[in-house]
Protein backbone atom coordinates (compact mmCIF):
# COMPACT_ATOMS: atom_id res chain seq x y z
CA UNK A 1 0.00 0.00 0.00
CA UNK A 2 1.18 3.49 -0.78
CA UNK A 3 -0.02 5.44 2.22
CA UNK A 4 2.08 8.47 1.29
CA UNK A 5 2.38 8.29 -2.47
CA UNK A 6 5.48 9.86 -3.91
CA UNK A 7 3.61 10.80 -7.05
CA UNK A 8 1.68 14.09 -6.86
CA UNK A 9 -2.07 13.84 -7.22
CA UNK A 10 -2.08 15.75 -10.51
CA UNK A 11 0.33 13.26 -12.06
CA UNK A 12 -1.77 10.35 -10.83
CA UNK A 13 -4.86 11.95 -12.37
CA UNK A 14 -3.03 12.49 -15.67
CA UNK A 15 -1.87 8.89 -15.68
CA UNK A 16 -5.40 7.71 -14.93
CA UNK A 17 -6.85 9.89 -17.71
CA UNK A 18 -4.36 8.41 -20.17
CA UNK A 19 -4.81 4.79 -19.11
CA UNK A 20 -8.02 4.02 -21.04
CA UNK A 21 -10.12 5.89 -23.60
CA UNK A 22 -13.03 5.60 -21.14
CA UNK A 23 -12.26 4.69 -17.52
CA UNK A 24 -13.52 1.28 -16.48
CA UNK A 25 -13.99 -0.29 -13.04
CA UNK A 26 -10.88 -2.47 -13.46
CA UNK A 27 -8.59 0.49 -14.12
CA UNK A 28 -10.14 2.44 -11.26
CA UNK A 29 -9.57 -0.45 -8.90
CA UNK A 30 -5.98 -0.84 -10.08
CA UNK A 31 -5.25 2.84 -9.45
CA UNK A 32 -7.02 3.03 -6.10
CA UNK A 33 -5.06 -0.02 -4.95
CA UNK A 34 -1.82 1.55 -6.08
CA UNK A 35 -2.64 5.00 -4.66
CA UNK A 36 -5.05 4.41 -1.74
CA UNK A 37 -4.42 7.89 -0.38
CA UNK A 38 -6.03 9.27 -3.54
CA UNK A 39 -8.89 6.75 -3.71
CA UNK A 40 -11.64 9.33 -3.19
CA UNK A 41 -10.17 11.76 -5.70
CA UNK A 42 -9.63 9.02 -8.26
CA UNK A 43 -13.19 7.74 -7.91
CA UNK A 44 -14.63 11.22 -8.18
CA UNK A 45 -12.40 11.97 -11.16
CA UNK A 46 -13.39 8.69 -12.82
CA UNK A 47 -17.04 9.73 -12.60
CA UNK A 48 -16.17 13.10 -14.09
CA UNK A 49 -14.32 11.46 -16.98
CA UNK A 50 -17.20 9.05 -17.56
CA UNK A 51 -19.69 11.89 -17.73
CA UNK A 52 -17.33 13.87 -19.92
CA UNK A 53 -17.06 11.01 -22.38
CA UNK A 54 -20.85 10.77 -22.52
CA UNK A 55 -21.16 14.40 -23.59
CA UNK A 56 -20.45 14.79 -27.26
CA UNK A 57 -18.94 17.88 -28.81
CA UNK A 58 -21.34 20.31 -30.35
CA UNK A 59 -21.24 20.17 -34.13
CA UNK A 60 -21.83 23.51 -35.80
CA UNK A 61 -21.10 25.65 -38.80
CA UNK A 62 -17.52 26.81 -39.30
CA UNK A 63 -16.72 30.15 -37.70
CA UNK A 64 -16.74 32.45 -40.69
CA UNK A 65 -15.26 35.54 -39.09
CA UNK A 66 -12.75 36.48 -36.44
CA UNK A 67 -15.24 37.77 -33.90
CA UNK A 68 -14.97 36.11 -30.51
CA UNK A 69 -17.24 35.78 -27.52
CA UNK A 70 -16.71 37.94 -24.42
CA UNK A 71 -15.43 34.86 -22.53
CA UNK A 72 -12.79 34.14 -25.18
CA UNK A 73 -11.92 37.82 -25.29
CA UNK A 74 -11.30 37.77 -21.53
CA UNK A 75 -9.23 34.59 -21.92
CA UNK A 76 -7.10 36.18 -24.66
CA UNK A 77 -6.52 39.17 -22.44
CA UNK A 78 -5.52 36.85 -19.61
CA UNK A 79 -3.17 34.99 -21.96
CA UNK A 80 -1.52 38.23 -23.10
CA UNK A 81 -1.14 39.37 -19.50
CA UNK A 82 0.38 36.01 -18.50
CA UNK A 83 2.82 36.27 -21.42
CA UNK A 84 3.74 39.77 -20.42
CA UNK A 85 4.33 38.74 -16.84
CA UNK A 86 6.49 35.77 -17.82
CA UNK A 87 8.52 37.73 -20.37
CA UNK A 88 9.15 40.68 -18.10
CA UNK A 89 9.91 38.78 -14.91
CA UNK A 90 10.65 39.99 -12.31
CA UNK A 91 7.89 42.52 -12.69
CA UNK A 92 5.08 43.85 -10.53
CA UNK A 93 1.88 41.84 -10.21
CA UNK A 94 -0.50 41.25 -13.11
CA UNK A 95 -2.87 43.96 -11.95
CA UNK A 96 -0.24 46.55 -12.76
CA UNK A 97 -0.11 45.61 -16.43
CA UNK A 98 -3.06 47.61 -17.70
CA UNK A 99 -1.72 50.74 -16.02
CA UNK A 100 1.82 50.23 -17.28
CA UNK A 101 1.43 52.29 -20.37
CA UNK A 102 -1.26 54.04 -22.33
CA UNK A 103 -0.03 53.53 -25.90
CA UNK A 104 -1.59 56.83 -26.98
CA UNK A 105 -0.61 58.98 -24.00
CA UNK A 106 2.84 60.04 -25.15
CA UNK A 107 1.94 60.74 -28.77
CA UNK A 108 2.36 64.31 -29.93
CA UNK A 109 -0.37 65.91 -32.02
CA UNK A 110 1.21 64.94 -35.35
CA UNK A 111 1.71 61.34 -34.35
CA UNK A 112 -1.80 61.16 -32.89
CA UNK A 113 -3.32 62.36 -36.17
CA UNK A 114 -1.13 60.01 -38.16
CA UNK A 115 -2.32 57.01 -36.13
CA UNK A 116 -5.94 58.14 -36.57
CA UNK A 117 -5.40 58.35 -40.34
CA UNK A 118 -3.70 54.94 -40.34
CA UNK A 119 -6.80 53.48 -38.73
CA UNK A 120 -8.97 55.22 -41.32
CA UNK A 121 -10.59 57.07 -38.40
CA UNK A 122 -10.49 60.58 -36.92
CA UNK A 123 -9.22 62.25 -33.75
CA UNK A 124 -12.56 61.98 -31.97
CA UNK A 125 -12.59 58.21 -32.34
CA UNK A 126 -8.94 57.91 -31.33
CA UNK A 127 -9.59 59.99 -28.20
CA UNK A 128 -12.25 57.43 -27.24
CA UNK A 129 -9.67 54.71 -27.62
CA UNK A 130 -7.10 56.69 -25.67
CA UNK A 131 -9.45 57.50 -22.79
CA UNK A 132 -10.97 54.00 -22.79
CA UNK A 133 -14.53 55.23 -23.04
CA UNK A 134 -15.54 52.10 -24.97
CA UNK A 135 -16.80 48.90 -23.34
CA UNK A 136 -13.68 46.68 -23.24
CA UNK A 137 -15.31 43.42 -24.35
CA UNK A 138 -16.77 45.07 -27.44
CA UNK A 139 -13.29 46.19 -28.54
CA UNK A 140 -11.11 43.27 -27.52
CA UNK A 141 -13.47 40.77 -29.14
CA UNK A 142 -12.45 42.39 -32.46
CA UNK A 143 -9.01 40.91 -32.80
CA UNK A 144 -8.54 42.29 -36.33
CA UNK A 145 -9.15 45.80 -35.04
CA UNK A 146 -6.80 45.32 -32.06
CA UNK A 147 -4.10 44.03 -34.40
CA UNK A 148 -4.54 47.10 -36.61
CA UNK A 149 -4.30 49.45 -33.60
CA UNK A 150 -1.16 47.63 -32.40
CA UNK A 151 0.42 47.98 -35.85
CA UNK A 152 -0.44 51.65 -36.25
CA UNK A 153 0.59 52.54 -32.70
CA UNK A 154 3.77 50.47 -32.98
CA UNK A 155 3.00 48.72 -29.71
CA UNK A 156 2.69 45.01 -28.86
CA UNK A 157 -0.78 43.48 -29.02
CA UNK A 158 -0.84 42.54 -25.32
CA UNK A 159 -0.27 46.16 -24.33
CA UNK A 160 -3.07 47.40 -26.58
CA UNK A 161 -5.49 44.78 -25.21
CA UNK A 162 -4.43 45.48 -21.63
CA UNK A 163 -5.01 49.19 -22.28
CA UNK A 164 -8.55 48.62 -23.56
CA UNK A 165 -9.32 46.37 -20.58
CA UNK A 166 -8.30 48.97 -18.02
CA UNK A 167 -10.75 51.42 -16.38
CA UNK A 168 -11.61 54.66 -18.25
CA UNK A 169 -9.53 57.75 -17.54
CA UNK A 170 -9.92 61.47 -17.66
CA UNK A 171 -7.13 62.64 -19.91
CA UNK A 172 -4.59 64.77 -18.11
CA UNK A 173 -3.56 68.10 -19.52
CA UNK A 174 -6.99 68.71 -21.03
CA UNK A 175 -8.92 71.91 -20.32
CA UNK A 176 -12.50 71.71 -19.16
CA UNK A 177 -14.95 74.64 -19.31
CA UNK A 178 -17.17 73.72 -16.40
CA UNK A 179 -17.92 74.89 -12.90
CA UNK A 180 -18.11 71.31 -11.69
CA UNK A 181 -15.33 68.79 -11.59
CA UNK A 182 -15.41 66.66 -14.77
CA UNK A 183 -16.61 63.10 -14.28
CA UNK A 184 -16.48 59.98 -16.40
CA UNK A 185 -19.51 59.31 -18.55
CA UNK A 186 -20.95 55.88 -19.34
CA UNK A 187 -18.98 53.80 -21.80
CA UNK A 188 -20.17 53.22 -25.34
CA UNK A 189 -20.05 49.95 -27.22
CA UNK A 190 -17.53 49.74 -30.04
CA UNK A 191 -20.28 50.10 -32.62
CA UNK A 192 -21.76 53.14 -30.86
CA UNK A 193 -18.32 54.72 -30.68
CA UNK A 194 -17.86 54.19 -34.42
CA UNK A 195 -21.33 55.55 -35.20
CA UNK A 196 -21.03 58.58 -32.90
CA UNK A 197 -17.62 59.93 -33.82
CA UNK A 198 -18.46 61.87 -36.95
CA UNK A 199 -16.90 59.27 -39.24
CA UNK A 200 -17.98 58.92 -42.85
CA UNK A 201 -20.14 55.89 -43.77
CA UNK A 202 -17.11 54.38 -45.56
CA UNK A 203 -14.91 54.80 -42.48
CA UNK A 204 -17.62 53.30 -40.26
CA UNK A 205 -18.02 50.34 -42.57
CA UNK A 206 -14.25 49.79 -42.68
CA UNK A 207 -13.81 49.88 -38.90
CA UNK A 208 -16.78 47.64 -38.19
CA UNK A 209 -15.46 45.05 -40.61
CA UNK A 210 -11.98 44.84 -39.11
CA UNK B 1 7.72 14.32 -37.48
CA UNK B 2 6.15 16.27 -34.57
CA UNK B 3 8.25 17.19 -31.58
CA UNK B 4 8.18 14.46 -28.91
CA UNK B 5 6.20 15.05 -25.74
CA UNK B 6 8.10 15.66 -22.52
CA UNK B 7 5.83 14.44 -19.77
CA UNK B 8 6.92 11.11 -18.33
CA UNK B 9 4.92 8.51 -16.52
CA UNK B 10 6.20 7.19 -13.20
CA UNK B 11 7.80 4.29 -15.07
CA UNK B 12 9.87 6.73 -17.10
CA UNK B 13 7.88 6.24 -20.29
CA UNK B 14 7.01 9.36 -22.26
CA UNK B 15 3.43 10.21 -23.20
CA UNK B 16 2.62 9.31 -26.79
CA UNK B 17 0.06 10.89 -29.07
CA UNK B 18 -2.36 8.56 -30.85
CA UNK B 19 -1.10 7.74 -34.39
CA UNK B 20 -3.96 9.63 -36.08
CA UNK B 21 -3.03 12.78 -34.14
CA UNK B 22 0.63 12.39 -35.12
CA UNK B 23 -0.44 12.12 -38.77
CA UNK B 24 -2.72 15.13 -38.48
CA UNK B 25 0.07 17.23 -36.92
CA UNK B 26 2.48 16.15 -39.65
CA UNK B 27 0.08 17.34 -42.29
CA UNK B 28 -0.75 20.64 -40.53
CA UNK B 29 2.92 21.51 -40.00
CA UNK B 30 3.37 21.49 -43.77
CA UNK B 31 0.52 23.95 -44.33
CA UNK B 32 0.50 27.74 -44.50
CA UNK B 33 -0.91 29.68 -41.55
CA UNK B 34 -4.00 30.74 -43.53
CA UNK B 35 -4.83 27.13 -44.32
CA UNK B 36 -4.23 26.10 -40.71
CA UNK B 37 -6.61 28.85 -39.62
CA UNK B 38 -9.26 27.84 -42.13
CA UNK B 39 -9.14 24.29 -40.83
CA UNK B 40 -9.06 25.37 -37.19
CA UNK B 41 -12.39 27.15 -37.64
CA UNK B 42 -14.19 24.05 -38.94
CA UNK B 43 -16.44 22.68 -36.20
CA UNK B 44 -17.68 19.48 -37.73
CA UNK B 45 -15.34 16.52 -37.06
CA UNK B 46 -16.88 14.76 -40.08
CA UNK B 47 -15.61 17.52 -42.41
CA UNK B 48 -12.48 16.29 -44.26
CA UNK B 49 -10.70 19.57 -43.47
CA UNK B 50 -11.42 19.38 -39.73
CA UNK B 51 -8.36 19.80 -37.55
CA UNK B 52 -8.37 17.85 -34.25
CA UNK B 53 -8.03 20.09 -31.21
CA UNK B 54 -4.96 18.07 -30.14
CA UNK B 55 -3.30 19.17 -33.37
CA UNK B 56 -4.30 22.80 -32.83
CA UNK B 57 -2.71 22.77 -29.36
CA UNK B 58 0.49 21.48 -30.94
CA UNK B 59 0.52 24.27 -33.54
CA UNK B 60 0.12 26.95 -30.88
CA UNK B 61 2.93 25.39 -28.83
CA UNK B 62 5.19 25.23 -31.86
CA UNK B 63 4.45 28.85 -32.72
CA UNK B 64 5.29 29.85 -29.14
CA UNK B 65 8.53 27.85 -29.22
CA UNK B 66 9.61 29.32 -32.54
CA UNK B 67 8.67 32.86 -31.46
CA UNK B 68 6.10 33.25 -34.25
CA UNK B 69 3.94 35.77 -32.44
CA UNK B 70 1.63 36.37 -35.38
CA UNK B 71 0.77 32.67 -35.60
CA UNK B 72 0.23 32.49 -31.82
CA UNK B 73 -2.09 35.51 -31.82
CA UNK B 74 -4.19 34.09 -34.64
CA UNK B 75 -4.26 30.37 -33.78
CA UNK B 76 -5.01 30.92 -30.13
CA UNK B 77 -8.43 32.38 -31.00
CA UNK B 78 -9.96 29.24 -32.57
CA UNK B 79 -8.26 27.15 -29.89
CA UNK B 80 -9.82 29.12 -27.03
CA UNK B 81 -13.16 29.17 -28.86
CA UNK B 82 -13.08 25.38 -28.96
CA UNK B 83 -12.24 25.27 -25.26
CA UNK B 84 -15.14 27.57 -24.51
CA UNK B 85 -17.60 25.49 -26.53
CA UNK B 86 -16.49 22.30 -24.77
CA UNK B 87 -16.69 23.94 -21.36
CA UNK B 88 -20.18 25.18 -22.11
CA UNK B 89 -21.17 21.56 -22.69
CA UNK B 90 -19.42 20.18 -19.63
CA UNK B 91 -20.11 23.05 -17.21
CA UNK B 92 -23.75 23.75 -18.04
CA UNK B 93 -25.59 26.82 -16.84
CA UNK B 94 -27.37 24.67 -14.26
CA UNK B 95 -24.21 24.78 -12.11
CA UNK B 96 -23.77 27.61 -9.67
CA UNK B 97 -21.49 30.32 -11.08
CA UNK B 98 -21.06 28.27 -14.27
CA UNK B 99 -19.63 31.22 -16.21
CA UNK B 100 -17.14 31.97 -13.45
CA UNK B 101 -16.01 28.34 -13.43
CA UNK B 102 -15.63 28.29 -17.19
CA UNK B 103 -13.64 31.53 -17.08
CA UNK B 104 -11.29 30.13 -14.44
CA UNK B 105 -10.66 26.91 -16.35
CA UNK B 106 -10.01 28.88 -19.53
CA UNK B 107 -7.60 31.13 -17.66
CA UNK B 108 -5.70 28.16 -16.25
CA UNK B 109 -5.39 26.79 -19.77
CA UNK B 110 -4.12 30.20 -20.98
CA UNK B 111 -1.51 30.23 -18.22
CA UNK B 112 -0.26 26.83 -19.38
CA UNK B 113 -0.04 28.11 -22.96
CA UNK B 114 1.85 31.19 -21.82
CA UNK B 115 4.42 29.03 -20.04
CA UNK B 116 5.48 27.33 -23.27
CA UNK B 117 8.98 28.41 -24.16
CA UNK B 118 9.58 29.92 -20.72
CA UNK B 119 11.50 28.19 -17.97
CA UNK B 120 8.24 27.19 -16.28
CA UNK B 121 6.70 23.76 -16.56
CA UNK B 122 4.19 23.47 -19.39
CA UNK B 123 4.25 19.69 -19.71
CA UNK B 124 0.65 19.52 -18.49
CA UNK B 125 -0.22 20.50 -22.07
CA UNK B 126 1.06 17.12 -23.24
CA UNK B 127 -2.24 15.59 -22.18
CA UNK B 128 -4.05 18.10 -24.41
CA UNK B 129 -2.01 16.88 -27.38
CA UNK B 130 -3.05 13.29 -26.67
CA UNK B 131 -6.65 13.68 -25.47
CA UNK B 132 -7.84 17.27 -25.61
CA UNK B 133 -11.21 16.75 -23.93
CA UNK B 134 -9.59 14.82 -21.09
CA UNK B 135 -7.10 17.63 -20.60
CA UNK B 136 -9.96 20.08 -20.14
CA UNK B 137 -11.81 17.60 -17.93
CA UNK B 138 -8.73 17.41 -15.70
CA UNK B 139 -8.47 21.19 -15.35
CA UNK B 140 -12.19 21.38 -14.61
CA UNK B 141 -11.94 18.64 -12.00
CA UNK B 142 -8.97 20.29 -10.29
CA UNK B 143 -10.84 23.57 -10.12
CA UNK B 144 -13.97 21.99 -8.68
CA UNK B 145 -11.98 19.86 -6.24
CA UNK B 146 -10.46 23.02 -4.76
CA UNK B 147 -13.83 23.90 -3.28
CA UNK B 148 -14.63 20.32 -2.41
CA UNK B 149 -17.98 21.01 -3.96
CA UNK B 150 -19.19 20.07 -7.37
CA UNK B 151 -21.58 22.98 -7.25
CA UNK B 152 -24.18 21.33 -9.42
CA UNK B 153 -27.81 22.19 -9.07
CA UNK B 154 -29.94 19.37 -10.43
CA UNK B 155 -33.70 19.24 -10.71
CA UNK B 156 -35.08 16.17 -8.93
CA UNK B 157 -36.05 14.09 -11.95
CA UNK B 158 -38.07 11.73 -9.76
CA UNK B 159 -40.62 14.49 -9.20
CA UNK B 160 -41.24 15.14 -12.88
CA UNK B 161 -44.71 14.23 -14.09
CA UNK B 162 -46.19 14.00 -17.57
CA UNK B 163 -49.18 16.01 -18.79
CA UNK B 164 -51.57 13.53 -17.14
CA UNK B 165 -49.83 13.96 -13.81
CA UNK B 166 -48.14 10.54 -13.85
CA UNK B 167 -44.50 10.28 -12.72
CA UNK B 168 -42.22 9.87 -15.73
CA UNK B 169 -39.71 7.81 -13.75
CA UNK B 170 -41.74 5.64 -11.31
CA UNK B 171 -38.89 3.17 -10.72
CA UNK B 172 -36.33 5.89 -10.02
CA UNK B 173 -34.10 4.61 -12.82
CA UNK B 174 -33.27 8.09 -14.08
CA UNK B 175 -33.25 9.48 -10.55
CA UNK B 176 -30.44 7.14 -9.55
CA UNK B 177 -28.49 7.98 -12.67
CA UNK B 178 -28.92 11.68 -11.95
CA UNK B 179 -27.81 11.31 -8.32
CA UNK B 180 -24.73 9.32 -9.33
CA UNK B 181 -23.82 12.14 -11.72
CA UNK B 182 -24.13 14.93 -9.19
CA UNK B 183 -22.86 13.75 -5.84
CA UNK B 184 -19.42 12.86 -4.58
CA UNK B 185 -18.97 9.34 -5.86
CA UNK B 186 -18.08 5.99 -4.40
CA UNK B 187 -16.89 3.02 -6.44
CA UNK B 188 -20.34 1.48 -6.43
CA UNK B 189 -21.77 4.64 -8.01
CA UNK B 190 -19.00 4.54 -10.58
CA UNK B 191 -19.80 0.97 -11.61
CA UNK B 192 -23.52 1.76 -11.79
CA UNK B 193 -22.80 4.90 -13.82
CA UNK B 194 -20.46 3.08 -16.19
CA UNK B 195 -23.10 0.44 -16.90
CA UNK B 196 -25.89 2.96 -17.27
CA UNK B 197 -23.92 5.20 -19.62
CA UNK B 198 -23.23 2.23 -21.87
CA UNK B 199 -26.98 1.60 -21.98
CA UNK B 200 -27.72 5.30 -22.55
CA UNK B 201 -25.47 5.23 -25.63
CA UNK B 202 -27.80 2.67 -27.20
CA UNK B 203 -30.92 4.81 -26.81
CA UNK B 204 -32.42 6.55 -29.86
CA UNK B 205 -30.85 10.02 -30.32
CA UNK B 206 -33.80 12.06 -28.98
CA UNK B 207 -34.05 9.95 -25.83
CA UNK B 208 -30.31 9.96 -25.35
CA UNK B 209 -30.21 13.74 -25.66
CA UNK B 210 -33.04 14.14 -23.13
CA UNK B 211 -31.22 11.90 -20.63
CA UNK B 212 -27.91 13.68 -21.22
CA UNK B 213 -29.39 17.13 -20.64
CA UNK B 214 -31.71 16.31 -17.72
CA UNK B 215 -29.87 13.54 -15.86
CA UNK B 216 -26.20 14.28 -16.56
CA UNK B 217 -26.25 18.05 -16.92
CA UNK B 218 -29.15 18.97 -14.65
CA UNK B 219 -31.38 20.93 -17.03
CA UNK B 220 -35.11 20.93 -16.31
CA UNK B 221 -37.15 19.22 -19.06
CA UNK B 222 -39.16 22.40 -19.66
CA UNK B 223 -40.32 25.51 -17.89
CA UNK B 224 -43.16 28.03 -17.94
CA UNK B 225 -40.56 30.76 -17.73
CA UNK B 226 -39.68 31.53 -21.37
CA UNK B 227 -36.28 32.90 -20.31
CA UNK B 228 -35.15 29.72 -18.55
CA UNK B 229 -32.73 27.54 -20.50
CA UNK B 230 -34.12 24.02 -20.40
CA UNK B 231 -33.70 20.76 -22.29
CA UNK B 232 -36.73 21.81 -24.32
CA UNK B 233 -35.26 25.18 -25.35
CA UNK B 234 -31.90 23.58 -26.16
CA UNK B 235 -33.50 20.91 -28.37
CA UNK B 236 -36.09 23.26 -29.83
CA UNK B 237 -39.03 21.07 -28.79
CA UNK B 238 -41.73 21.27 -26.10
CA UNK B 239 -41.21 20.24 -22.49
CA UNK B 240 -43.87 17.57 -23.08
CA UNK B 241 -41.75 16.02 -25.85
CA UNK B 242 -38.72 15.92 -23.54
CA UNK B 243 -40.75 14.29 -20.75
CA UNK B 244 -42.07 11.68 -23.21
CA UNK B 245 -38.52 10.87 -24.26
CA UNK B 246 -37.44 10.64 -20.62
CA UNK B 247 -40.32 8.27 -19.84
CA UNK B 248 -39.42 6.01 -22.80
CA UNK B 249 -35.73 6.13 -21.84
CA UNK B 250 -36.57 5.21 -18.24
CA UNK B 251 -38.57 2.19 -19.41
CA UNK B 252 -35.76 0.98 -21.66
CA UNK B 253 -33.04 1.55 -19.07
CA UNK B 254 -35.07 -0.25 -16.42
CA UNK B 255 -35.57 -3.22 -18.75
CA UNK B 256 -31.89 -3.51 -19.72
Amino acid sequence: MTANPTMPLDDVLYAFAMARPIPDPGTLEEFTRKYPAYADELTDFAVDLLLDSAIEDEVGEADDDDSVSPAVSRAISHFQNALYELEKKPVPALQAVPQTKNPFADMDRTRFRSVARGLNANNTFLIKLRDRTIEPDTVTSRIGFCEKVAREAGEPMYLVIAHFQAPPVLARGQHFKSDAKPTLSARETFEEAVRNSGLSPEQQCYLLKL
Amino acid sequence: MPRALNKMTKGGVGYKRPPEIEASIDMALGQELEEQLRRAKIRDPADPGYMPSECLVHLVREARLSGDKRAVDRLVIPLLSRCERRLKRTIPDTWSDAQGLRDEVLQTFCELLARVGSNQDATALDLFECKFNKGLATLRYRRIRKENNRGKLFRDIGREVDEDGHPIDPNDTLGRLSRAAQTAANQEDFIHLAEMLEAVKKLPPAQRKAVELCCLQGYAPGSEDPNEVTAATICGVSGTAIRKNLRKAAEKLKAR
